[in-house]
């Protein structure tokens, strides 16, 4: 992995759409979140149709054009597969156009940020009973993402409850296992992405990829005959 | 839109060039394509085809990547598509002379000379489609130009005009792939029947279940033909599937009477399943389309999807088209599997005709052909 460009103070266009959310935001990498122009749409699955839109509302909200862009942020997931190549094609597409850099950012680690507390644990559904995990402390996370079920995955003080702050729309899903309670983040945000992209090292568009952390579901169902002649 | 207007010496009215972009990504084949098109200005919409100029036409086949799994895994192509789509982009602009930079794009607010972006909406797999389609209206986006979605079926019938803009109308045009089998009447652009369609399995699909049963591999079809020529197609005689009955299909029976033969005769060889199964098939395909064009009146008959790459098809399908004494199309083979080309073919004839499609557009998986 290349280095990556430093792109706090440029102009940025930040994209989620891992979620049940599709959200867009325009603003200077790395300025607080209330400094950005940015727009949110609640989805099941029309990722594709609100996004473009909205990548055009939003520019147009925030007085700038595309051509004045001069750095992208995305949600690279873990998400919906869908949803994120949604984003990730778009995005990626624009950058090429314009000729600039890309800032990766997990779903996660966009969800941890919205919210002060530490530890904090975010956790995104992953449809088919499991979510996508990871813990946060004071210095960033607290090991790699993971994918299971929660009744696995999920930490537990004994009464059911995790020890630390839990953010998004798994935690949510699974209030058993995560304790049921405000939770500010339950998506993740756009505007919090062009903050973090403020502190993040910016790629070339292709070299940004999916975070799936799931092998594709294959079902093979095979006859043959016994003894091919 | 930003369109280059060409007015020529002399008596000849002046002609709106439109150069589009193309993108195909419904199934297990990436693809992008540069075409051309000119028209009068004020000139007719509808009626005769657009001739199409294709400036590059670039395919990225899975086809690798599936061969495990003895078919198309869908989650398996959109991720492949996600890869793939760039580059293939830019290929396309590259080999049509109008890239930027290597990639086609540079970033200084030029931009390659385009006057619109098309993607296949449907139908398709949707997460492979969306890949395409969200590609393509963010071009649209970037390069403020129009986007226009486009049916997949209705591509397949303007790769007939790709290669003959001049071919007879009324056409009749047999449909064959891994995913689709139908006969389309088709009286102009834009106007289209269903004349028969299948009622269980695609051929293309009969041809991957056989393959794969006899342990042949995947796709079945190119494997089935390759194994023909060493088989005799009289070895067996095959039922043929409502051959007498109307113009629908029926090739699921037909793939189980080769099971079921291979366990009564297990000594049969291979290349003779495959001939005499290939044959069977063939035979049903031709009867249906040539029955359809002399119900119809039809005035040419022509093949396409990717079944119709089958050389047993082919030369069957040419031979009765011309003892039948009609016009009649056996495209390149190129333009018979998926391809943007055609795509592109079909958007130069939607965006004159229905003008852009929304940005907020979407894709529909089971997006079903137009018809009059
Ligand atoms: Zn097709």
């Amino acid at each position: 992995m290349p280095a990556g460009e430093d792109v706090a103070g440029r102009l940025c266009l930040a994209v989620t759409s891992s979620t049940s959310v599709v959200g867009v935001a325009v603003g200077r990498a790395g300025a607080p979140a209330a400094e950005t122009v940015a727009h949110e749409v609640a989805t099941d699955r029309r990722h594709a149709e609100e996004l473009t839109p909205l990548v055009a509302r939003t520019l147009a909200d925030a007085g700038v054009t595309l051509g004045q862009i001069e750095c992208f942020a995305v949600d690279v997931g873990p998400g919906r597969f869908t949803g994120l190549r949604v984003g990730l094609a778009t995005v990626r597409t624009l950058a090429l156009v314009a000729g600039r850099p890309v800032v990766a950012l997990s779903s996660l680690e966009i969800l941890a940020a919205a919210e002060p507390q530490r530890p904090v644990l975010a956790v995104v559904d992953a449809r088919r009973g499991e979510v996508f995990q990871q813990q946060f402390g004071p210095d960033g996370p607290e090991g790699p993402p993971v994918v299971g079920r929660p009744d696995d995955v999920a930490p537990d003080d004994g009464g059911g409850h995790p020890p630390v702050a839990v953010v998004g729309d798994g935690a949510d899903r699974y209030p058993a296992w995560y304790g049921v309670g405000l939770r500010p983040g339950r998506e993740p945000s756009a505007a919090v992405m062009v903050t973090l992209a403020g502190h993040r090292p910016a790629l070339p568009g292709h070299l940004v990829a999916p975070v799936y952390l799931r092998e594709p579901d294959v079902h093979v169902n095979v006859t043959t005959r016994h003894t091919p002649r | 839109m930003d369109m280059t207007t060409t007015t020529d010496a002399g008596p000849t009215p002046s002609t709106i060039t439109t150069t589009i972009l193309a993108i195909e990504t419904s199934c297990d084949e990436t693809s992008a394509a540069v075409v051309r098109a000119e028209r009068p200005v004020g000139g007719p919409v509808t009626g005769a085809p657009p001739r199409i100029e294709v400036l590059s036409n670039v395919v990225s086949s899975q086809v690798a990547r599936h061969a495990e799994f003895g078919g198309v895994v869908p989650e398996v192509a959109s991720r492949a598509h996600l890869e793939m789509l760039e580059p293939v982009v830019g290929q396309a602009l590259a080999d049509a002379g109008l890239a930027v930079t290597g990639l086609g794009f540079d970033g200084t607010g030029r931009r390659p000379a385009v006057d619109a972006v098309a993607a296949t909406r449907g139908p398709g797999l949707i997460g492979a489609l969306l890949v395409g389609v969200s590609s393509a209206k963010a071009l649209s986006l970037a390069w403020d130009v129009p986007y226009v979605g486009v049916n997949h079926m209705e591509g397949h019938l303007f790769a007939t005009f790709l290669e003959r803009p001049d071919i007879g109308l009324p056409l009749v045009v047999l449909l064959v792939s891994g995913g689709h089998t139908m006969i389309v009447k088709v009286d102009e652009p834009g106007r289209y029947r269903i004349l028969g369609s299948t009622v269980d399995d695609a051929a293309g699909e009969a041809f991957d279940k056989v393959a794969r049963y006899l342990g042949l591999g995947y796709p079945g079809g190119p494997i089935i033909d390759a194994l023909s020529a060493d088989g005799d197609p009289a070895a067996i005689r095959f039922p043929r599937g409502m051959l007498d009955d109307g113009l629908d299909f029926s090739f699921s029976g037909m793939k189980t009477a080769v099971i079921n033969y291979v366990r009564r005769h297990p000594e049969a060889t291979n290349p003779d399943l495959a001939a005499s199964f290939q044959e069977a098939v063939v035979d049903v395909l031709v009867t249906k389309v040539l029955r359809a064009a002399k119900r119809h009146r039809a005035a040419a008959v022509a093949l396409g999807g990717g079944v119709a790459a089958n050389s047993r098809l082919r030369q069957r399908f040419a031979q009765a088209a011309a003892e039948a004494g009609l016009d009649h199309l056996v495209p390149s083979r190129a333009y018979c599997t998926d391809n943007a080309a055609m795509i592109g073919a079909a958007a130069h004839w939607r965006l004159a005709h229905d003008g852009a499609t929304g940005l907020d557009a979407g894709a529909d998986p089971s997006l079903r052909l137009a018809t009059t």
